[in-house]
């Protein structure tokens, strides 16, 4: 049976880190220098912009001011999101080529690397289904959203699964264009996503999320996560991304 | 001479992702031009290859989609949430929606 790394590498205060590391390990990953890897980490308070988003035109920035909610860019494509304690963030890098994702095919990654979320979810019983493009949803309100890319000689797949996040945030921080919402016949952010507090009726802690979709992913993958560390080449790599990229006003909001 | 305008529309692709598109135009033709939105686009780096490539591209939907079909072609790029066309499309709704208000 194949092994994967499991990371638990998180700077729930520093997004900027956070978003560092996030591009440190594909890019470990692609270069041989790291094994195939899955992260789990938490973000406080913050808005994670797509990488071909407008700050300006997705950002309330006057909320965020007022929620103390910190502004980020990803690597990767795909919508805003809202971080908060209450929100799980997951993470797979694999090597490109790697059986699971042979195919060069971003839609084929979301749907195969989503199963895993899937699987746990439901291990947690959470009616979760993969929505295409890069959702999972419950009775059609989504509680998870993906975004990936390949990059770096790596297929990679994160998401944020929604465990017990403040809605009301989410719907004051973000600029939901009325167009995204007409198309979906639903007046709000709040009532086009759930959480899963929210579906199983009790408060869950985002540790027994992270651990359901360990289970999930090592059944759904037929593959063992061990417990790991970044290499010292990783919080390196992540250190000078810091510097050089994710703390940068230039980078988060200059789009 | 003609004079500036600036152009912007919000796009949402049939069944996919949204293209926001805000430009400026001078004579009819594309001076320059920012897409943003939560589309897939990859390799992600590709979009301002795109964006400079339709400078000064005729703001018409026979030069614009030969235009950004080259682009696909000639960068190999894959989009997710939307298609090819739908640029094209998102460009044409700016110069029919008119000045940004």
């Amino acid at each position: 049976m194949e092994t994967w790394r499991l990371v638990d590498v998180e700077y729930r205060d520093d997004p900027f880190m956070n978003m560092s590391v996030e591009e440190a390990i594909p890019r470990a990953v692609g270069e041989g220098k790291a094994p195939n890897t899955v992260r789990f980490w938490h973000n406080s308070n913050t808005i994670v912009l797509g990488c071909f988003q407008s700050a300006a035109l997705e950002v309330n920035f006057d909320a965020c001011k007022e929620t103390g909610t910190t502004v980020v860019r990803r690597f990767t494509g795909g919508g805003a999101v809202y971080h908060d304690a209450g929100n799980l963030n997951y993470a797979i890098s694999l090597k490109r080529g790697h059986l699971l994702v042979p195919d060069a095919d971003l839609q084929s990654v979301f749907k195969k690397l989503s199963e895993g979320a899937v699987e746990g979810l439901r291990g947690l019983g959470v009616k979760a289904e993969f929505q295409p493009i890069n959702d999972i949803q419950v009775e059609g309100k989504k509680v998870s959203g993906a975004a990936g890319s390949i990059r770096w000689g790596t297929v990679f797949h994160h998401g944020c699964i929604l465990v017990a996040s403040d809605l009301a945030i989410l719907g004051r921080v973000l600029n939901v264009p009325h167009l995204k919402l007409a198309d979906r016949h639903v007046a709000s952010v709040q009532k086009r996503v759930t959480t899963v507090r929210d579906e199983l009726g009790k408060d869950v802690a985002t540790r027994d999320v992270r651990d359901g979709i360990v289970r999930g992913i090592e059944n759904s993958y037929n593959v063992r996560l061990e417990d790991g560390a970044l290499t010292r080449s990783e919080l390196s790599t992540a250190k000078e991304l810091y510097d050089t990229k994710y703390s940068k006003s230039t980078w988060n909001l200059e789009k | 001479m003609s004079g500036v305008t600036l152009l912007s529309a919000d796009y949402k692709a049939p069944g996919g992702k949204l293209l926001r598109v805000r430009l400026r135009e001078t004579g009819d033709r594309i001076d320059s031009v920012k897409i943003s939105g939560d589309f897939f686009l990859i390799p992600e780096d590709s979009l301002p290859k795109l964006e400079k490539m339709l400078e000064d591209v005729p703001l018409k939907e026979k030069e614009l989609k030969l235009l950004v079909d080259r682009f696909f072609r000639g960068t190999s790029a894959q989009a997710l949430g939307v298609a090819p066309d739908d640029f094209v499309k998102a460009i044409l709704a700016a110069k029919s929606g008119g000045p940004e208000c």
